[in-house]
């Protein structure tokens, strides 16, 4: 969990190093990304299968990016706040071609989940936001790739949990990885991006 | 450093000259001051007053602050005009908005307006209940404050489109914004037939303010 800076004001003739120091902090915080909270999570392993019509939680296998841990290996499809705030967060999903037609329904939405340490909502009350849907494409070789970004609509606390969903309205889809495939094909992996925005309650 | 003005020639920001956006003149004389932070010079031997350390104390202050907004329109049911014609997308609830008098108002549902000038970057998405064509994206209307004049417009930009019904885009708005100009979201349906925006999984809109 990062400290959060608290801004102190100078008296007249203050020379305190508590408050120089205070200030440097809060430079740092949001100038240096191995302070302020960010993440960048990736997936590089087997594609995963979605059932048709069911949200599902799109899993990560990588970190590469997590200044404030909020990855865990047993529970990686998910970023789990550990700093309170307002947040920002971006993902990728590419759907392996199929046979998609035009109106195959593939969404990709963002998953908010209260934890217990939220003062504002129960625990495991769940907040679907920043929708997107695909333009799928027709020559059944390409992936169709849906991206999508938002402002978390609550201030997040310890515990809360951030997630990247998928959706596949008419039939079992598959989100591919980068696999060295065709040019057209497994290039891209899934990834979710997350940064720590502004002071919140 | 001294005040910082935001005034660098040649960079799109205020003062400089610039390519014309959409119904604005490609030249912009002598522009109002836009928003600044003022920031102390500490000659070599002086000793900083608190007046001093409290400007930089309240350079980070509104950093760690910054302006941001996002609404939502929970209702739904807003009906999506067929193209040529389009709709403004009204955001009947507020989120975020921590800056005073705020972006959002209940008065002024479809826009936010800014209010601490600057560049911004746009999210915003627009929900159907049909599984077809949305086409959508962002304008901008200046206010008095911007040397385009009250009422200019800018764009559009951030274009979004889906055959899903979930459209949306993201970016910096290629526009210095002043307070008191507003940015709306637009949307139209193909020739399929007007839509009706969704209350699951709702329309969204938000404005960070990322840099003077």
């Amino acid at each position: 969990m990062a400290m959060l800076p608290e801004i102190l004001y100078f008296a007249q003739n203050d020379s305190s190093i508590a408050n120089l120091n205070a200030l440097a902090y809060a430079v740092q915080f949001l100038v240096d990304d191995d302070v302020r909270p960010v993440w960048h999570f990736y997936k590089d392993s087997a594609s995963q299968s979605l059932t048709a019509s069911i949200f599902a939680t799109v899993t990560y296998n990588h970190n590469p990016i997590d200044s404030d841990g909020v990855y865990a290996a047993t529970h990686n499809g998910v970023a789990t706040i550990q700093t309170q705030g307002y947040y920002a967060v971006e993902a990728c999903v590419p759907f392996a071609p199929g046979t998609f037609g035009s109106m195959a329904g593939l969404n990709v939405n963002f998953l908010f989940t209260a934890g217990s340490g939220n003062p504002h909502y129960p625990a495991g009350v769940t907040i679907q936001f920043g929708i997107r849907g695909s333009s799928p494409v027709t020559d059944a070789t390409g992936d169709t790739v849906v991206c999508i970004t938002d402002i978390v609509p609550v201030c997040c606390y310890p515990g809360d949990t951030i997630a990247v969903q998928a959706f596949s309205g008419l039939f079992n889809a598959t989100i591919n990885t980068n696999l060295n495939g065709s040019w057209e094909s497994q290039r891209i992996v899934p990834n979710f991006t997350g940064y720590w925005v502004a002071l919140g309650t | 450093m001294g005040v910082k003005t935001g005034s660098s020639p040649g960079t799109g920001q205020p003062g400089a000259e610039r390519p014309g956006f959409p119904g604005s003149p490609g030249f912009l004389p002598s522009p109002p001051p836009p928003f600044t932070l003022p920031l102390p010079t500490l000659p070599a031997g002086s000793i900083a007053t608190a007046a001093q350390l409290n400007e930089l104390a309240a350079a980070a202050n509104f950093l760690l602050n910054k302006p941001i907004a996002r609404v939502h329109d929970g209702a739904g049911s807003q009906s999506i005009a067929v193209t040529p014609s389009n709709t403004v997308i009204k955001f009947a609830n507020r989120d975020i908005d921590n800056v005073a008098p705020g972006m959002w108002s209940s008065s002024a549902t479809d826009r936010l307006t800014i209010q601490t000038a600057g560049w911004h970057k746009v999210r915003y998405g627009v929900s159907t209940n049909a599984t077809k064509s949305v086409n959508t994206y962002v304008q901008q209307v200046c206010g008095s404050n911007n040397p385009l004049g009250a009422g200019s417009t800018v764009g559009p930009y951030w274009p979004g489109y889906t055959v899903q019904g979930y459209a949306g885009a993201s970016g910096v708005w290629p526009a210095y914004l002043y307070a008191g100009d507003y940015l709306q979201v637009h949307a139209f349906a193909d020739s399929g037939g007007a839509l009706t925006e969704a209350a699951i999984s709702p329309s969204f809109f938000s404005l960070e303010w990322v840099h003077i």
